[in-house]
């Protein structure tokens, strides 16, 4: 890093926290510091869900996924319109005319506090350790950058979230997840004209794209079906969907963006905006990492992205035999990729020598143990990129990691403090009291977020592993709610029985291996439904909840 | 739960199922127009 880009960078943070801060004076209730006293308009809550969503990860390992695997995640995302609209529908006018502070709070207006609790700590178990993942993606920047211990780096970073996140509340976060998002937009613009401009001058933006294409990167949809796929149209549609349902609908970090808006026309618009955006987002993310392959189809790339396992791999026997079959590979793939684009009918030649190159990476990454996957676009920034748009890029990166860190460790202190701490411990404490508390668990969040992210170093594909956990939990979550919303003769036991059973059968789905993450949350959600209708039949009508919608049980 | 709650018309396209429409075939154009884009580039 250049001077001008520790200049952008450390502006660009420091503008971005400031004016978060600044916006978020007078957070001094309860109401104002986790709600934002229900007073943010459609613009920012849009903006900041997609920051919520738009980590560090988005950047470095979509990015990576795309130069590794292809266009085909982005299909990941193609239930989530279909999601948004559910949500608009049921879930934004139920918990605005309930008027809670976080989504589990419905649970027990519609079921017990046994539901509630069991789900609030479902909640906390799984988005602890997500924001441990979304706190080592950034960690990763800097350690490459500055060449400190990840240790240090996870701390720092951290550190300053804590502060402005400790201090200003929910519209602290919301301010600044507005700004980061434009940052983040502005970013990848910057970095995928400059990758198409630095490509060789006689390949151009359809030369790169013939490249890609060649070697099977352009597949933005893929209609063949199978179960442990992780990424066709119909997972997409169907698997992510669901998981998109179960984010927006119950998780509590997207639930409390939209929770502060100032009526429920304003909620409905932010979600839409979602709906409209996610999808072109990410494909241009997935595409800059298809252009970044193309470049390394002409300029040589390192063996190993990844600066740590390159230098232990030259401490290796085995190098300069690799490297070797490397460097042959990549002269072999140069030559063909040039003649391609040039009209030329050597496809097969191409693709021979692509895979040879893949092959000799992947044995070099065994030797070494580690995946460079999140290392590809790291790489291509700060040696490629000219200066001033580097410090734009990971100033756009580290605000990406920002707003999720923020926003995750702002809703496990409200669902912590709301849920837990004023519904179990001290229900009748007075309001500077809560607010106090509220401080204090975000900042334990925070430390936690930090302490867990050492345990996230080494687990691939980040932004897979992020995902992968959600499915874990969120397909139960979502049953809960789709009982509550759906189904109003379902009793708590019902509820409740229902989430654990669901719950076990994900575990036993997993461990089988019968079917990819995404369908995890499709199965979760069945099971907890037939379940909770099965004990609520067998148990009688003794209790049938709220019936009525109106949070009231009805005897 | 607060009953005063009430629900407001869109700004644009008159009702909500009208703006769930249009978000619906927002997305069918997305998708087949990623379909013609990885079939040309393929």
């Amino acid at each position: 890093m250049r001077i001008l880009d520790w200049v952008v960078m450390v502006v660009t943070i420091v503008t971005i926290v400031s004016y978060g801060l600044w916006r978020a004076r007078g957070s001094d209730t309860t109401d104002k510091y986790l709600r934002a006293g229900k007073s943010m308009p459609w613009y920012a809550m849009a903006l900041s869900i997609m920051a919520t969503q738009a980590s560090a990860i988005t950047f470095i390992s979509t990015t990576g996924q795309g130069y590794v695997d292809g266009m085909r995640f982005v299909q990941f995302y193609f239930g989530l319109p279909l999601a948004m609209i559910v949500v608009s529908m049921t879930a934004v006018p139920i918990f605005h005319r309930a008027n809670v502070y976080t989504a589990y709070e419905y649970l027990e207006k519609r079921f017990d506090a046994k539901t509630r609790t069991l789900v609030s700590i479902i909640f906390l178990i799984q988005r602890g350790l997500a924001v441990g993942l979304a706190l080592a993606a950034p960690a990763i920047v800097l350690t490459v950058l500055l060449g400190w211990p990840d240790q240090i780096t996870t701390v720092v970073m951290g550190g300053i979230v804590i502060g402005y996140t400790v201090f200003g509340g929910v519209q602290a976060v919301t301010w600044s997840d507005f700004q980061q998002m434009l940052i983040m937009m502005a970013g990848l613009g910057t970095a995928l004209i400059i990758a198409i401009n630095l490509l060789p001058e006689n390949i151009g933006l359809a030369g790169a794209l013939t490249v890609a294409g060649a070697a099977g990167k352009l597949n933005p949809v893929t209609t063949s079906f199978s179960w442990v796929d992780r990424y066709n149209i119909w997972s997409g549609l169907f698997g992510g969907m669901f998981l998109a349902l179960s984010y927006f609908g119950c998780d509590q970090s997207q639930v409390q963006r939209y929770l502060t808006g100032s009526s429920i026309s304003q909620s409905r618009l932010s979600l839409l905006f979602n709906a409209v955006a996610k999808i072109p987002m990410q494909f241009l993310i997935l595409l800059t990492g298809c252009i970044v392959f193309a470049f390394f189809t002409f300029i040589q790339p390192p063996l190993l992205f990844h600066p740590g396992d390159m230098a232990r791999l030259q401490e290796n026997a085995a190098y300069p035999a690799l490297q070797a079959r490397f460097d042959k590979a990549f002269a072999e793939r140069h030559e063909a990729a040039a003649k391609l684009v040039h009209g030329e009918p050597v496809k097969a030649e191409f693709q021979a020598a692509h895979k040879e190159l893949e092959a000799t990476r992947k044995e070099a990454a065994k030797i070494t143990g580690g995946n460079d996957t999140n290392y590809i676009f790291l790489h291509f920034v700060t040696h490629y990129l000219p200066p001033g748009i580097v410090g734009l890029v990971i100033a756009a990166i580290l605000g990406a990691a920002m707003s999720v860190i923020s926003g995750e460790v702002n809703s496990l202190a409200t669902v912590s403090v709301i849920d837990i701490y004023k519904r179990l411990f001290r229900p009748l404490a007075e309001d500077g009291h809560y607010l106090w508390v509220s401080r204090a668990a975000t900042a334990f969040w925070g430390i936690y977020a930090i302490v867990t992210a050492q345990l996230a170093k080494n687990l691939g594909s980040l932004v897979e592993a992020v995902n992968l956990l959600g499915s874990f939990f969120y397909g139960g979550i979502l049953g809960v709610f789709a009982l509550a919303m759906y189904f109003p003769k379902v009793s708590a036991n019902g509820a409740f029985i229902g989430v654990i059973v669901g719950e076990a059968a994900i575990f036993a789905l997993h461990f089988t291996g019968a079917a990819s993450f995404l369908w995890y949350n499709v199965a979760g959600c069945i099971v907890v439904i037939v379940t909770g209708l099965l004990v609520s039949r067998l148990e009688g009508p003794k209790y049938h909840g709220d019936e009525s919608g109106t949070g009231d049980p009805v005897v | 739960m607060k009953r005063g709650v009430q629900e407001e018309p869109p700004p644009f396209l008159g009702t909500w199922g009208r703006v769930y429409g249009v978000v619906i075939g927002y997305l069918i154009s997305l998708i087949t127009l990623f379909w013609f884009f990885g079939k040309a580039w393929s």
